[in-house]
């Protein structure tokens, strides 16, 4: 049988599952045989026990006593992997027998690890329980321990224990997108969807498996266009419009006809047409669809506030202008600017941003797609207004901007992200009851300080409402290829941007976490990969800290969890 | 100081830190810039791979700009045209422009605008760049004045232009470029125009218009001028006590007048409320009331403190 604690105080307990180990694999891991109370400390920790009678001596060699890792098989039997994840186990008698425990044989202290450099550490005393990239929908956390040996009468006794508590395992719910370099260009992302797939499933899966998680997409992983189809009004202020003289602004929709327009004070036919950049005026008045304007404005040099006119697309592009008047709010503009959008017969939805923390208020989004919900590209877009600009968020995979916490007051664009961030997630986020990930070429802050590996939203609910992030970027992360490809470098980075979104954490102090401030780049004993289910230090967490992370996840990251 | 702050690290010492720097994990700078040898950076930023991770060209890029290192800047030139990915490049060119924003000489300054421009011919995606041209921060800044930016930045746009038809990289390349010279510079320049307009006034009415740009009362250009604006006024308070008693008294006076300030609204007052009474707090903090003392800590509370944050003079 398998079990944790002292045979001869009679504080054994008996274990029916097996917990993965979440501490670094040469420390704290008694290699001798008698009881220790660094050995009994750890609930992760096991060993394996006989009783046989007839056995005699005080050894049963490590040849006879055989640890099995199984997965379970289509027909609900136990597997073998290929090559088989075992490990022997040597077992020596109880001394200071007690309580019957004369014929009792025990093992090392043993551990449970998921990948092969941790097992390798001390491969006498940790048995693997990994993933199987020939069968990847087998998760660690059903996998099953199974121990064999021979007894002196020649039956062979086995018992076993699951990986895992099976009645308190958690999944967390993903989805994958990978950017394209180039629009409509299937394989352009910076790496395949089967990479990023596989990433999940293994290294994911080796870190969660610490806390009982595992991963799970809520749909396959896809690539997704880089989206420009969203202009953001006001975005580095929150300002009003000041309606200053000839304020106008202005852009541009590739691949529609054209569009509707309003005659405002101070307008021309010839002003018009320049403002949209058609070549001259009577494109705009002889236009057919024109044809009632003219009826009733036969002098095109007497046309009024308020007319409607058709402009017609100009070099394949068609200009949206608009003035806006002063104290419109960034909404205000937008939701004006939506109205006219849809004029050209496209979805236009206008978005009210939070304000960012400094700013008087908001800006607003505007998201403009097909009726059909593609995608259109915006371009060129102006403002003559001195305090509302315009901004489309240009979102391409490399250098992907993301809101950066070194800016000055810390948290400046956190809770807005970057315009491209939110391009991508009112594009492409279905709903919030999962972590989205985006994987990108490379990740830039948006104050062009630096490159980074991965980037997070995090619901800081043990900060101010005004420095929380809002729907729908909560929980989202945006990942460099090289975090997300092929190789296994990088290994903990997009575990680590996720471990922000569902425990809701800053940086843990200790280099070995999973929360660590930059994950170590490449899997060793002593990286950044554990998941303690004790007590950790982290920054900026006032009295939230030290906290249980393994606790931690299951209450703050409630919303994107579901049982097993 | 430290005790032994003057004296250099050992080459062998240095080594490890930095390199752990380069290619580690660690988030800051992790040696002081006088324990290093200056030429012995050199030649470690010499030997990096030009196929690094983005992440460690940036790294050492900051080395360049943190220890101002323009001897290092001729192996990360020679190197733009083995560079494959413009990320790369693009570390580099912040290297050149945090370089000349640190720099205290004419020379290196114009050898940071030679290579600056370089790379924007050479890497379009580098065009990124341009926008750091316009940080207050940067000794690229009075370009702006010149009009020397403007006629760069309107030779990269028919640069642009005319490759934006090879790939969608440079389209969106083309994209940025026109977005900075149609929209970008004229408001900076327009910014730039104000505080001239404002540098040549009688200083009462002077500091009265830079206080309205502090406080948001006066919001056209924000984004360029309220950093101004912050320094101005730290500047100002730093020449004695009289200068910060003047100055909250004029804080005092705008929230006395703010009812016949027209169109704000309840975001804007409650804005400037905020920036106004933390200023007030600053320059004389006895001159709070309770009251005021109530609604600044509660606005700071749900989080509105200002991003640009005044810090204490002197």
């Amino acid at each position: 049988m398998f079990d944790n604690g002292d045979a001869n105080t009679g504080n054994d307990r008996t274990l029916t599952f097996l917990n993965v180990s979440n501490l670094v694999t040469t420390d704290n891991l008694p290699n001798g045989f008698g009881p220790d109370p660094d050995g009994t400390a750890d609930p992760d920790h096991f060993k394996i026990e006989i009783d046989d009678t007839g056995k005699g001596g005080g050894t049963i060699a490590a040849a006879e006593v055989t640890l099995e890792v199984l997965k379970p098989a289509a027909d609900g039997s136990l597997a073998a992997f290929n090559p088989p994840r075992r490990l022997q186990a040597e077992c020596r008698r109880v001394s200071g027998a007690t309580g019957g425990t004369e014929n009792k044989y025990r093992s090392r202290y043993l551990r449970l690890v998921t990948d092969s450099v941790d097992q390798a550490a001390n491969a006498d005393q940790c048995l693997l329980t990994d993933w199987d990239s020939t069968e990847p929908a087998i998760e660690i956390l059903d996998q099953v321990v199974r121990v064999t040996y021979v007894a002196s009468t020649g039956a062979t006794l086995t018992a076993e224990a699951d990986v895992g508590d099976r009645a308190d395992q958690r999944r967390i719910k993903l989805a994958l997108h990978v950017v394209r370099q180039n629009t409509g260009v299937a394989g352009s992302g910076p790496v395949t969807t089967a990479q990023a797939t596989t990433r999940v499933h293994s290294w994911y899966r080796r870190l969660y498996a610490q806390a009982g998680a595992a991963p799970r997409l809520v749909a396959a992983a896809d690539e997704v266009d880089p989206p420009r189809n969203l202009i953001v009004v006001s975005d580095n202020s929150g300002d009003n419009a000041t309606g200053n003289a000839d304020n106008w602004m202005r852009f541009f929709i590739r691949g529609v006809a054209g569009i509707q327009y309003r005659v405002v004070a101070g307008d021309t036919l010839s002003r018009i047409a320049q403002r949209h950049e058609v070549a001259s005026w009577q494109t705009i008045y002889q236009h057919p669809r024109n044809a009632g304007f003219r009826a009733n404005r036969p002098d095109p040099n007497r046309i009024y506030v308020g007319d409607d006119l058709f402009i017609p697309a100009a070099g394949g592009r068609v200009a949206v202008v608009y003035y806006p008047a002063a104290g419109d709010t960034p909404m205000t503009t937008a939701q004006a600017l939506a109205q006219r959008v849809q004029t050209a017969g496209l979805d236009a939805q206008a978005f009210q941003n939070a304000a960012r923390p400094g700013d008087p208020r908001g800006s607003a989004d505007l998201l403009v797609r097909q009726a059909d919900g593609s995608l259109v590209t915006l371009e060129d877009e102006t403002s003559r207004d001195t305090t509302q600009d315009l901004r489309i968020a240009l979102v391409t995979a490399t250098d992907f901007l993301v809101s950066s916490h070194n800016a000055a007051g810390g948290f400046a664009t956190h809770n807005i992200g970057t315009a491209e961030q939110r391009a991508l997630v009112r594009n492409y986020r279905s709903a919030n009851d999962h972590v989205e990930c985006f994987v990108v070429d490379t990740v830039r802050y948006d104050d062009l300080s630096t490159y980074i590996r991965g980037r997070s939203v995090i619901p800081m609910m043990f900060r101010p409402a005004a420095e929380r992030p809002v729907l729908p970027l909560l929980r989202s992360t945006y990942m460099a290829g090289n975090t997300m490809d092929g190789s296994n470098n990088n290994p903990f980075t997009f575990p680590h941007e996720s471990g922000h979104c569902i425990m809701d954490v800053y940086h843990a102090g200790n280099n070995r976490q999973l929360m660590r401030s930059g994950t170590s780049g490449a899997n060793a004993v002593n990286a950044s990969k554990r998941i303690y289910d004790s007590n950790v230090a982290f920054a900026g967490m006032g009295g939230a800290s030290p906290l249980n992370q393994v606790t931690r996840l299951r209450a703050s990251g409630a919303a994107v969890l579901e049982n097993w | 100081m430290q005790p032994n702050d003057h004296l250099p690290l050992g080459d062998e010492v240095a080594r490890p830190l930095v390199l752990e720097y380069l290619h580690g994990d660690a988030y800051t700078v992790p040696v002081m810039p006088k324990l290093v040898r200056p030429g012995f950076l050199v030649e470690l930023l010499g030997e990096l791979d030009a196929k690094a991770e983005p992440q460690t060209l940036w790294r050492a890029a900051e080395l360049v700009g943190y220890y101002h290192l323009p001897a290092a800047l001729p192996p990360f030139l020679a190197r733009l045209d083995d560079t494959p990915r413009d990320s790369d490049c693009l570390s580099r060119a912040t290297a050149i422009v945090t370089m000349a924003a640190w720099a205290g000489d004419d020379a290196t300054r114009a050898l940071a605008r030679d290579a600056f421009d370089q790379l924007l011919l050479r890497h379009p995606s580098a065009v990124e760049m341009l926008s750091l041209l316009l940080q207050p921060w940067t000794a690229l800044g009075p370009a702006l004045a010149t009009g020397s930016l403007r006629r760069f930045a309107e030779r990269q746009r028919d640069i642009r232009e005319a490759q934006k038809g090879s790939s969608e990289q440079a389209r969106i390349a083309a994209q940025r470029v026109r977005r900075f010279v149609e929209n970008d510079l004229p408001r900076a320049e327009a910014a730039m125009a104000l505080r001239r307009e404002i540098a040549g006034l009688e200083p009462e009415v002077q500091r009265q218009r830079i206080l309205r740009i502090y406080t948001g009362l006066d919001r056209a250009y924000t984004s360029y001028l309220q950093r101004w604006s912050t320094y101005w006024l730290l500047d100002y308070s730093r020449a004695g006590q009289a200068q910060r008693l003047r100055l909250a008294r004029d804080l005092q006076r705008q929230l006395d007048g703010i009812d016949a300030e027209p169109g704000l609204d309840k975001d804007g007052r409650r804005f400037f409320e905020t920036r106004a009474l933390r200023a007030i707090e600053l320059f004389n903090p006895k001159q709070l009331t309770p009251d005021q003392q109530t609604l600044l800590d509660e606005a700071l509370e749900r989080g509105q403190d200002d991003p640009i944050s005044i810090v204490q003079p002197g």
